[in-house]
């Protein structure tokens, strides 16, 4: 390890001053409304977030609470709630192309282009202050128990390091954050508090998912979301519009931009948007220094920080690493143990489309999880393959939606004349399934497969001519049987609750919104990225807080658990301070 | 084909679209035809306007099929250009779902916002549903000790 100035200065309200053996004088003597003044652009900070989703605003607003000079770059914009398009009657046209979760679709000059002809799955992903939240069904389902020991309990994958158990406190303050709505008492997971907002109604949709799995035995629970039921924490109560996904224009989905950003801010944290970073610069020593990054008009710009955390996804936090490279990093910086882009997991899934007689207001929101359920969620041998899945019940939509699910038309036959999908049958279709739908949407567990990555195109850049990722990425026989199994299921359940018609898109392709697992944690610098603290191995002053750093990638949506995770990092960051080495 | 000036169409591809419409959407029962709601005049111009990337392969479509039947026109583009026939459906598709007189026969109020208690018990507390459940047990896997 190379000799390092010690930060005890950090946190300290003051313009950071590095000096050796410093005294510290600890994070809790500091009074939040003395935080320190917003830093000017060639100041050297504290701390230096790359990415203003989920992660980094954790991680911004704690940091700056504590007296960090925190600067966060965000290659997106502050996201406008007008520019929504919910309220509008186009919405489920514009949902197909401006709203699209895809990057490629949208080809908006933030987002970055991915080549995914080698991928089975294309990533989503949205570039803004929020970050992929923004475009999120605010599913709320933190990991499991079995989530973290997948090594010790079915042989496969790995086990965290920590617990279930070492995460819950973390989770209990970032739902508290957020405005988790929901029921407790879920017997899918262990005993846990109330949340913060009472459940949303779970609308004639959700009564008709359950209606399935109350006969059939199964488990099934009102759904929990990040999409409070009273207005809370600076967000509306939800209005059961149903555009979760395009952008809530209620301001009633739980994004950072609303949640945490105003907070961070405040505290004297500096957001800078249209920021987009394509290198981390390093010095001779071996630590990281600061960011270069360009502006939305083209100008380069560096950033100095005495620590850097990446929160910009699984793809753009490997991308930037792999763009990082130097004498000192040839393969890329924290990238000793070969790791880095690798074991993408994106989360195969599948879905079930149920069609019934009633009238069910299939249209009406939330967009979120109506019902979810975790009835073969845990690992069974007997099936022929490991780990499980949940099911969740969707809305399906307007009348494009008798064809489409989030925003791309899945639920068709194949074409072969007109006559088959227009005409005469497209008006019973619509009449068939508009209002009479459900949707469950199956999300299976993604083991982590190095052969699964993120690398550098060699040829496609984004619009400021740096290299754009690529995905390899196949699914594999264990999450083939998996879909498999949890599609018969979901079509007994569906049937069981009487649908007169049903249809699955199976392995749906534009399905990549949780990007996990490539830089993943552990304890050895030879088999992980980053120890249990989201500290790289390789520098020790770079961080990763993102869902890049998981090891496995459960079988639910990761949102909760990626945030609690950064919590807890940025709480060891915060206590650890004295002992933070930095160039 | 030419077309006039701005973004809109000329009176040519609009008679033509408006053939191609209603093989797409004929009138069937309560619903009307997709030209009967003028899908290829003010309903198609606000389609262009919120999808602009739909106009180059949609005018392709209204080119192929100047001069000819438009039911083999229609499937012609189906089985030789799909980004063309893709183009012709989202646009007559979402221009004929944006009419109000759609919409009313339908029953499709849009995205509205929607009022409820949020205090309220909800039915699946007190119609034994949840009971149910709750008296099956855990579902989860603890971690191993």
């Amino acid at each position: 390890m190379p000799s390092a100035a010690t930060l005890a200065g950090m946190g300290k309200g003051k313009t950071l001053q590095l000096r050796d053996g410093t005294e510290w004088e600890g994070a809790m003597s500091i009074d939040v409304r003395q935080a320190p003044r917003p830093g000017r652009r060639d100041e050297e900070v504290d701390v230096l977030i790359v990415g203003a989703g989920p992660s980094g605003s954790v991680a911004a607003k704690h940091l700056s609470a504590a007296g960090f000079s925190v600067v966060s770059l965000e290659q997106g914009h502050f996201p406008d709630r007008n520019a929504y398009a919910g309220r509008r009657p186009e919405w489920e046209l514009v949902s197909q192309k401006q709203w699209h979760p895809n990057p490629n679709v949208r080809d908006l000059p933030r987002d970055y282009p991915i080549e995914t002809s080698e991928s089975d799955i294309n990533p989503l992903m949205f570039a803004g202050v929020g970050g992929s939240t923004t475009l999120y069904a605010a599913h709320w389902t933190p990991f499991l128990p079995s989530d973290f020991r997948t090594r010790s309990l079915d042989g496969v994958g790995d086990d965290w390091p920590f617990t279930y158990e070492d995460l819950l406190p973390y989770l209990d303050e970032i739902e508290r954050e957020v405005g988790v709505s929901g029921m407790p008492g879920n017997p899918a997971y262990p005993p846990h508090g109330s949340y913060p907002t009472p459940p949303l109604p779970i609308g004639k949709i959700g009564y008709k998912a359950a209606q399935g799995l109350d006969k059939l035995g199964w488990h099934w629970w009102p759904g929990t979301n990040a999409i409070p039921s009273v207005p809370y924490n600076g967000l509306n109560a939800c209005v059961r519009r149903g555009t979760c996904m395009t952008g809530c224009p209620e301001g009633a989905k739980s994004t950072s931009d609303i949640t945490y950003w105003p907070h961070a801010i405040k505290n004297g944290a500096r957001l800078v948007t249209g920021a987009r970073v394509r290198e981390i610069e390093v010095n001779d020593n071996g630590f990281a220094t600061g960011a270069v990054y360009i502006d939305a008009n083209g100008r380069e710009h560096r950033q100095r920080a005495s620590v850097i955390i990446l929160c910009a996804n699984g793809i753009g936090t490997p991308r930037l690493l792999l763009l990082s490279r130097s004498k000192r990093f040839p393969d890329g910086l924290a990238n000793g143990s070969g790791l880095v882009g690798k074991r993408l997991m994106m989360h195969p899934f599948s879905a079930v489309l149920g069609v019934y007689e009633e009238d069910l207001e299939s249209w009406r929101g939330p967009f979120g999880q109506n019902v979810d359920s975790l009835q073969f969620y845990e690992t069974d041998e007997k099936r022929g393959f490991v780990r499980g899945a949940k099911w969740g019940a969707f809305p399906a939509g307007g009348p494009l939606g008798a064809t489409a699910f989030v925003g791309s038309k899945v639920f068709v036959g194949d074409e072969a004349n007109v006559e088959e999908s227009w005409g005469e049958n497209l008006h019973r279709t619509v009449e068939r399934r508009f209002g009479h739908s459900v949707v469950w949407g199956i999300i299976g567990e993604d083991l982590p497969e190095e052969s699964n990555r993120v690398v550098l195109d060699p040829v496609l850049t984004d619009s400021d001519g740096i290299p754009a990722p690529k995905i390899l990425y196949k699914f594999s026989e264990n999450s083939q049987k998996l879909l498999q199994f949890h599609v018969a299921r979901c079509l007994e359940a569906t049937k069981a609750a009487g649908a007169i018609e049903t249809l699955v898109v199976h392995q749906m392709r534009d399905t990549g919104w949780h990007l996990l697992g490539t830089c993943r944690m552990g304890d050895s610098s030879a088999t992980s990225v980053v120890d249990q603290w989201g500290r790289a191995h390789d520098v020790p002053n770079l961080y990763i807080f993102d869902g890049s750093s998981f090891p496995t990638s459960g079988g639910v949506n990761p949102t909760a658990t990626i945030m609690s995770v950064a919590l807890r990092q940025t709480r060891h960051l915060i206590a650890e301070r004295r002992s933070q080495e930095a160039a | 084909m030419s077309e006039t000036a701005g973004s809109s169409l000329s009176a040519e591809q609009r008679n033509i679209l408006g053939s191609l419409a209603d093989v797409l959407i004929p009138a069937y029962q309560r619903m009307p035809a997709a030209s009967a709601v003028g899908v290829h005049e003010s309903l198609i111009d606000e389609v262009l306007k919120h999808r602009s990337d739909l106009r180059e392969d949609l005018l392709r479509a209204l080119a192929k099929a100047k001069g000819r039947n438009p039911t083999e026109a229609a499937n012609e583009l189906l089985r030789s250009d799909a980004p063309a026939f893709n183009a012709l459906s989202l646009a007559v598709s979402g221009a004929y779902y944006l009419s109000p007189a759609v919409r009313k026969l339908l029953g499709y109020p849009g995205q509205e916002a929607v009022s409820y208690d949020p205090h309220a018990t909800p039915d699946y507390l007190t119609n034994g549903m949840i009971e149910r459940v709750l008296a099956r047990g855990r579902v989860y896997r603890p971690t191993p000790r």
